[in-house]
């Protein structure tokens, strides 16, 4: 077979640098922007679809089945409590590199929202199903790191 | 044997410098729009195609998942199409074929492009486009390699700037009148022509000006148009489609003449039965044109390309007011990239969605008058300079 003589040997390589040349200014949209600006005061915003009643949290501006747009009115704060879907406890971050103390990363099912959120998990020993409630940063700018995470 | 296929509505949103939407918001926008106009919900679309250019413009990777929710695609056959520049009539393409096939009946497509997130410019963007250790390192952006070819094309047919400069004339007037404009405005030639030189010979008002907006369309079957009792009015037909790549190295062919567009419009015409190319039996037999305008001289590039003019008549064709919109020859009724705005998918886009406006009599203020609206053809370019899309439709009366 071709492939089996072909693929014996690997050539030297020789490589080039190059990058990326671009950054970027995101609007963070419609539902996004309430979103984040609700968190700087410690407000989490979900809103509802009145056509099939699933929620969204982050809020969306238009519900992805129904395909209504959701307007100011859809718009509720939730009261933070959750409950722990899934959880991870990682070693290594994107580059590759060992991380100084592993992290424990988490899925967070909202009261008051259909969906599921990911986001730091502040307990020592997680357990699935365990109720949970969202940790406030003290400087809030409006970033999902206005949150700490949920213990 | 393949099924007859009908777009049966458009939605467009607001070009624009800066959207606060987000690229899936304006995708909803548009595709919402397109649902509504045609009398139609989600639950009624049964496949969706998604047209955007490189993702480093949203600076969202594999955007066409990121776009799936806000153009309809959630629990659905959904795809994305990607030929640069060439991919708002290549989208509609897509959706023609995924109907005609029998795949599917009634298909949702969406052209979205968020321009503005990409910093310093979408020409950062661009530079990676071109070859990493032949063509990058020198620079390259894509006014400088148009100024190339213009220069190729001016110099081969002995045009002078004036005829060249008439087409943005043309078009930036146009686009007064089209409801998504960001450009539309009365230029003089002499305005056009002093404008502040980028890359000679290109000038400012040479150019089509970088957006952000989305267009999309309702394609449907014959039968489901019959079983959602829509009026042949409400109709255009998929007559023809075409489409065709160049060489990959842009550098190695002659730039004055687009023979990838020749070959896509040939396609498209002799599907759609139309065995004489000429430019006199084409001009009789379409109504009017669409053809791709980022640059003035784009648009006379391509109408040579689609056998519209012979090579090199198509400039003196535009000074003297020929493809006017009250002119013999109506071209670009829309206002084109240059007028309407540029962002890359839905640019394109905007044009085919012109094609279906015309003959089914609403474009307003922009619909051209005096005369019957048989038929019309929407072309595209992209890519690396040598991909051209063709798409012609027909009034919905017309069998």
């Amino acid at each position: 077979m071709i492939l089996n003589k072909r693929n014996q040997h690997k050539l030297p390589t020789t490589s080039v640098k190059g990058d990326f040349p671009v950054t970027y200014h995101y609007t963070a949209g419609i539902a996004g922007e309430k979103f984040f600006l609700a968190l700087k005061d410690k407000k989490l915003l979900a809103n509802t679809c009145d056509s099939c009643k699933f929620s969204y949290l982050p809020p969306k501006m238009f519900c992805e089945d129904c395909f209504d747009e959701l307007d100011d009115g859809t718009y509720k704060e939730v009261d933070g409590t959750a409950e722990l879907f899934s959880y991870s406890e990682v070693f290594y971050d994107h580059r590759g590199d060992k991380l100084e103390k592993p992290l424990l990363l988490g899925l967070f099912k909202l009261n008051g929202s259909s969906t599921i959120f990911m986001h730091n998990l502040l307990v020592s020993e997680p357990k699935i199903g365990m109720k949970v409630k969202v940790v406030w940063s003290e400087h809030r700018v409006g970033s999902i790191f206005d949150l700490k995470g949920f213990e | 044997m393949t099924k007859k296929v009908g777009m049966v509505s458009v939605g467009l949103t607001q070009f624009q410098r800066r959207a606060k939407e987000t690229g899936k918001e304006l995708a909803y926008y548009s595709a919402k729009m397109a649902l509504d106009e045609a009398g139609i919900t989600r639950k009624d679309v049964d496949g969706v195609i998604i047209g955007s250019a490189p993702d480093a413009f949203d600076g969202v990777h594999q955007k066409h998942e990121y776009l799936t929710d806000g153009s309809g695609g959630f629990n659905l056959p959904t795809m994305r199409g990607y030929v640069g520049g060439g991919t708002g009539v290549f989208s509609p393409i897509q959706g023609w074929y995924s109907i005609a096939s029998g795949v599917n009946d009634v298909v949702l497509v969406t052209t979205e492009e968020k321009m503005s997130s990409v910093q310093p410019s979408s020409q950062a963007a661009f530079l990676t486009i071109f070859d990493n250790m032949i063509e990058r390192p020198l620079g390259p952006n894509l006014v400088w390699i148009f100024a190339l070819e213009m220069r190729r094309y001016m110099e081969k047919h002995g045009i002078p700037k004036e005829h060249i400069a008439s087409v943005s004339v043309k078009n930036k007037g146009n686009a007064i009148d089209h409801p998504s404009a960001m450009l539309g405005k009365k230029w003089t030639l002499d305005e056009v022509l002093n404008s502040e030189l980028l890359a000679d010979p290109v000038r400012l008002l040479d150019i089509s000006p970088v957006a952000d907006g989305a267009v999309s369309f309702v394609m449907m079957s014959e039968e489901k148009i019959k079983e959602f009792g829509i009026s042949k009015d409400d109709v255009a037909w998929v007559d023809g489609v075409g489409w065709n790549v160049d060489t990959t190295m842009w550098t190695n062919r002659d730039l004055y003449y687009p023979k990838y567009v020749e070959k896509a419009a040939k396609q498209a015409y002799n599907m759609a039965g139309m065995k004489d190319h000429s430019p006199e039996a084409l001009r009789k037999w379409l109504t009017f044109a669409e053809p791709y305008d980022p640059f003035n001289y784009k648009e006379l590039h391509h109408l040579e390309g689609l056998q519209l003019f012979g090579k090199g008549k198509a400039p003196k064709a535009a000074f003297e007011g020929v493809t006017a919109r009250d002119g013999d020859f109506p071209v670009t009724p829309s206002g084109g990239l240059l007028g309407v705005g540029n962002p890359i998918a839905a640019a394109a886009g905007m044009k085919s969605a012109e094609l279906y406006l015309q003959l089914t009599g609403k474009a307003g203020k922009r619909q051209i008058d005096g005369r019957d609206m048989e038929r019309g053809v929407a072309q595209a370019w992209g890519d690396l300079m040598q991909v051209g899309t063709v798409l012609v439709m027909k009034g919905g009366r017309i069998e």
